[in-house]
């Protein structure tokens, strides 16, 4: 069943993405391209011709496929739709874990081009990925010091128990809107819809894919968003999560949590690389602020 | 009484390989050190299975007969060097087959002498026997490291090496005197009885000087200095062993003695372990990220992976001055465990470093490339250490770091608040410096292996022979055993900390050995899971694609996007650059110095030669030992003042020395 919800995540990713992309744009004055057009563009690209540098490994061809798969993996870790994860043994550390995979299995892959752009993108991916790893653990932070674990049903009783508007949501909320604007690449961390090569982050790990295995790594990459949304919103709104209506809520949750991202996107500009620290040592110190004052309104 | 025999075989078997090693009988001598290893690795299978051995051989006179022990925590890192030792005896036969006959002489001979010196210190109840064997380690690995020795650089890290050495053996030396003063006895069994009633102040200090012992020899922060010098000069499977095991018998000294011996401790003893943790892993990486000598990254790379372990320790070392038995206990698993990830995936990447300059790649990752078409054997090995390394799944490494922050946590939940920052600290030091490896080990590997050739000694490198390209895959291919089935190893080590610690055994792994299940509820793991999920999931693309290839022709090979221009080798991302924006970004603890010089002729605007010139400064040398060595230097030279060459006025000193011991010895 876990793997089902895994699925229908994967398969509503694209939505999610052309959502975001239609918000911008009207918020940009523009009436914007159709929610489904993401869709459109995975079928266009799964009919096109697969290239692959001439200095590249079987790590060029693996990577989107790899990376999907691990997508997918660490969707079967999270509580999604309402339900449980896979085998009841999914664990906040996994889903980080895995994510971290993908990072690793991409940057390889971008290196593996053989151009400056693709080790470009490794590169930056690879610090914005060093950053984010402790501002995405400190998020969970204060709902796991409070369960004593990372496993999912004692972070979400944790998230229960804590106020709904108290200081400790704020921060993690605060710190939660920094961290996904990080893992899911956008502005102020990285420009998604760039096509200047040395602007890139996450695109340029991408830039020598055409055809299917594009189609595979922007379907990777959009789960992954949808993933970080899902994540997040168990985590800091994890209200109506179980119950009948679980799956229709935890839509609605990840809907607006991605409206919001929308909206803080269009409301920033491209931070220079050297305060990327600033900024994310900035959710961190948020999410440990919550999670220290958690330990001390237990106490 | 077998297995003294055994113990007895294996020092035989190393002292016919040192033997053969010195009549240059290579093949022998390998021969016999497997053989070794291998009696070393059964009797540790054997002590952790819990078989219990006490010896003790009358040396000299009766008070300094030498005690000798075998039990759980010995036997695991006996099974570790056992592991290790092999695959090191075995690649070493390789790598030395076309040295110099006098370097390979060298090598042979006092590489059974330092694997046995390892072992004796592991199985050392005493604490003159402990020192013997201490200082016959530090020798033995002198020796080794010195191999190459008519070159300067290797001389100087040689000398930087034995003098870090040797302040820790003092500060080891000093420990055990005060600790023999107060109890009595130079016995390891008394100590043990006698230690936790000996006056606090005096335990914390033999706490404290021993941590510095120790911690030296384990390269934690800020004694880590001789690590990256001393690791890139030696021959590469002698650096392997080195980070494989060397500095993990000195975690096994540490547990030792803060947990067996010296009794529960108070706050601040496991507060300084685990800053000192935070401050290697951290420091560590950082330093391993912006390097380009291969095996100075995989150095400091060692140092982060200590600093992990140690996050463990002193996790552990808090849970128990606060009573929390089971939260200890799975803190020192977590650093066993990872200990045990290390040593099998550091001493593979050497192994793989050893290789790569055997084939005539160098060390420089900025002049290699393309590699894994070349050597596919030893690159696929480096491809699978990489992520092994950097703490990501499938990997034990991961296993081991989940421990940690499961401990960690609960620590926190359970704790004072004082604790729980601590452990916070904990957390996000050890999410950092993952992060970091990772960026770490995509540098290695991909700027290493894949791309184009940026040098001619990697366009023209060849694979090596087979006794150097399989002790590696072996190697992790263990490790991805460990970390797909980790009951295998978390359930004995369970049992282990829970006697050193002095708790039953909280049943840690016992489900089966694929599934952790942590002693309180809610909390488990199954590592098998999830790549086998994504495994699935990857197989799933491919079959998606496999589908629609029948209407489509094959992927086209075409030039890369180069702007519209072809693309030079020199335009490839190398290990530089890649560290360009950590440089940048962490540039408060590099402090980066840069010097461009642009010549001209002419015209400013005919440039004929640029210059360029960056380095990072590295801290502690500069702001630490720079001062301190010029300090002694400063006193050696007043106190060269006394050395007049006077005949009478050194006869005069002793006189007065005479009258003042005279005076004052009442």
């Amino acid at each position: 069943m876990a793997v089902l919800r895994a699925v229908a995540l994967l398969l509503l990713a694209p939505l999610v993405q052309g959502l975001i992309q239609n918000i911008k744009a009207r918020l940009q004055g523009r009436r914007g391209p159709s929610p489904l057009q993401p869709y459109f563009t995975l079928a266009k690209l799964w009919r096109r011709q697969d290239v692959r540098p001439a200095a590249s490994s079987f790590l060029f061809v693996l990577a989107p496929r790899l990376a999907l798969g691990l997508v997918l993996a660490a969707a079967c870790a999270v509580p999604l739709f309402g339900g449980a994860p896979l085998g009841n043994a999914g664990d906040f550390v996994v889903v980080l874990g895995l994510l971290a995979l993908e990072r690793f299995v991409t940057g390889l892959g971008g290196l593996d081009q053989g151009t400056p752009f693709g080790g470009l993108g490794a590169s930056r991916q690879a610090v914005v990925g060093a950053l984010v790893e402790p501002a995405f653990f400190a998020l969970a932070l204060p709902f796991a010091a409070r369960s004593g674990g990372t496993a999912w049903p004692g972070l979400m009783a944790a998230s229960l128990q804590t106020p709904a508007a108290g200081a400790v949501r704020l921060f993690a909320l605060a710190a939660g809107l920094i961290v996904l604007l990080a893992e899911t690449g956008r502005l102020p961390v990285d420009n998604p819809d760039t096509h200047l090569e040395l602007t890139m982050i996450h695109e340029a790990v991408a830039l020598e894919y055409a055809g299917p295995q594009l189609a595979l790594l922007s379907l990777a990459q959009m789960g992954k968003q949808l993933l970080a949304v899902a994540v997040a919103a168990d985590l800091l709104l994890p209200w109506g999560a179980t119950g009948p209506a679980g799956a229709a809520a935890a839509v609605g949750k990840w809907l607006a949590l991605a409206a919001t991202l929308a909206v803080a996107e269009s409301l920033s500009a491209k931070l220079r690389f050297l305060r990327l620290p600033s900024y994310l040592g900035a959710a961190a110190a948020l999410a440990s602020a919550a999670a220290v004052l958690q330990v001390w309104g237990v106490r | 009484m077998s297995a003294l025999l055994v113990l007895v075989l294996a020092l035989i078997a190393f002292g016919a390989a040192a033997a053969c090693g010195a009549l240059l009988r290579p093949r022998l001598s390998a021969a016999a050190s497997l053989l070794g290893s291998a009696a070393l690795g059964a009797l540790g299978a054997a002590g952790m299975a819990g078989a219990r051995l006490r010896a003790a051989l009358p040396l000299g006179l009766p008070p300094f007969a030498l005690a000798w022990r075998l039990d759980a925590l010995s036997g695991f890192f006996l099974l570790l060097l056992a592991v290790v030792g092999a695959a090191v005896a075995v690649y070493g036969y390789g790598y030395l087959a076309h040295a110099e006959p006098w370097k390979a002489r060298s090598v042979s001979t006092f590489l059974p002498l330092f694997l046995a010196a390892m072992a004796l210190v592991l199985l050392a109840e005493d604490a003159v026997a402990f020192l013997l064997a201490w200082e016959s380690m530090s020798l033995a690995s002198y020796a080794l490291v010195m191999t190459d020795g008519e070159r300067d650089e290797v001389v100087r890290s040689g000398f930087v090496y034995l003098v870090m050495t040797h302040i820790g053996g003092l500060c080891l030396l000093a420990a055990f005197l005060l600790l023999a003063g107060a109890t009595g006895s130079l016995d390891f069994a008394v100590w043990a009885a006698a230690a936790p009633h000996v006056a606090p102040a005096l335990r914390s200090a033999v706490f404290l000087l021993l941590l510095l012992g120790f911690g030296g020899k384990a390269a934690l922060v800020p004694l880590h200095v001789w690590l990256p010098r001393a690791h890139p000069v030696a021959p590469s499977h002698v650096s392997g062993l080195m980070s494989g095991v060397m500095l993990k018998i000195a975690v096994y000294g540490l547990v030792l003695f803060s947990f067996r011996l010296l009794g529960p401790g108070p706050f601040w003893w496991g507060a300084a372990v685990l800053a000192a943790g935070v401050c290697s892993a951290v420091l560590g990486v950082l330093y391993a990220v912006v390097e380009r000598d291969f095996k100075r990254l995989l150095a400091y790379s060692s140092v982060e992976n200590i600093g992990i372990v140690a996050i463990g320790l002193g996790a552990a070392l808090l849970g128990r001055s606060q009573g929390l038995v089971a939260v200890a206990t799975v803190a020192l698993v977590a650093a066993l465990f990872h200990a045990a990830g290390h040593a099998l995936y550091k001493t593979a990447l050497f192994l793989t470093a050893g290789s790569l300059q055997h084939a005539g790649a160098g060390r420089d990752l900025d002049c290699m490339g393309g590699l894994l078409r070349r050597l596919p054997w030893t690159g696929a090995a480096l491809l699978a250490a990489a992520p092994a390394i950097a703490g990501l799944p499938p990997f034990s490494g991961f296993v081991g770091e989940w421990l940690a922050y499961q401990s960690l946590l609960r620590l926190a939940h359970l704790g004072t608040t004082g604790t729980a920052l601590l452990a916070f600290a904990g957390i996000l030091g050890l999410a950092l410096a993952g992060g970091l490896a990772a960026g770490t080990f995509i540098k290695a590997a991909g700027v290493g292996l894949l791309g184009r050739p940026r040098s001619a000694g990697a366009a023209q490198a060849s694979e090596v022979g087979a006794s150097m390209r399989l002790p590696p895959l072996l190697l992790v291919g263990a490790g991805l055993a460990l970390g797909l089935a980790p009951g295998v190893l978390a359930s004995p080590l369970a049992s282990l900390a829970a006697g050193v610690l002095g708790g039953e055994a909280p049943g840690l792994g016992v489900r089966s050995a694929v599934l952790l299940a942590l002693p309180w509820p809610g909390v488990r793991l199954a590592p098998a899971l999830w790549p086998a999920l994504a495994a699935a999931g990857a197989l799933a693309a491919v079959a998606a694609l496999a589908l629609g290839r029948a209407a489509r022709p094959a992927p086209a090979v075409r030039a890369p996007w180069g702007c519209g221009g072809t693309l030079a080798v020199q335009s490839q991302y190398s290990a530089t650059v890649y560290a360009k924006p950590f440089r940048q970004v962490f540039g408060s603890v590099y402090r980066p110095v840069r010097a461009l010089e642009v010549q001209s002729a002419v015209h400013p605007f005919f440039r004929t030669r640029v210059l360029y010139q960056g380095e990072i400064t590295l801290v502690f040398e500069r702001f630490l030992y720079a001062p301190a060595v010029s300090g002694l230097m400063a006193l050696a030279a007043i106190a060269r003042r006394l050395q007049s060459g006077s005949l009478r006025l050194y006869l005069g000193y002793m006189l007065a020395a005479l009258v003042l011991l005279l005076a004052f010895a009442r």
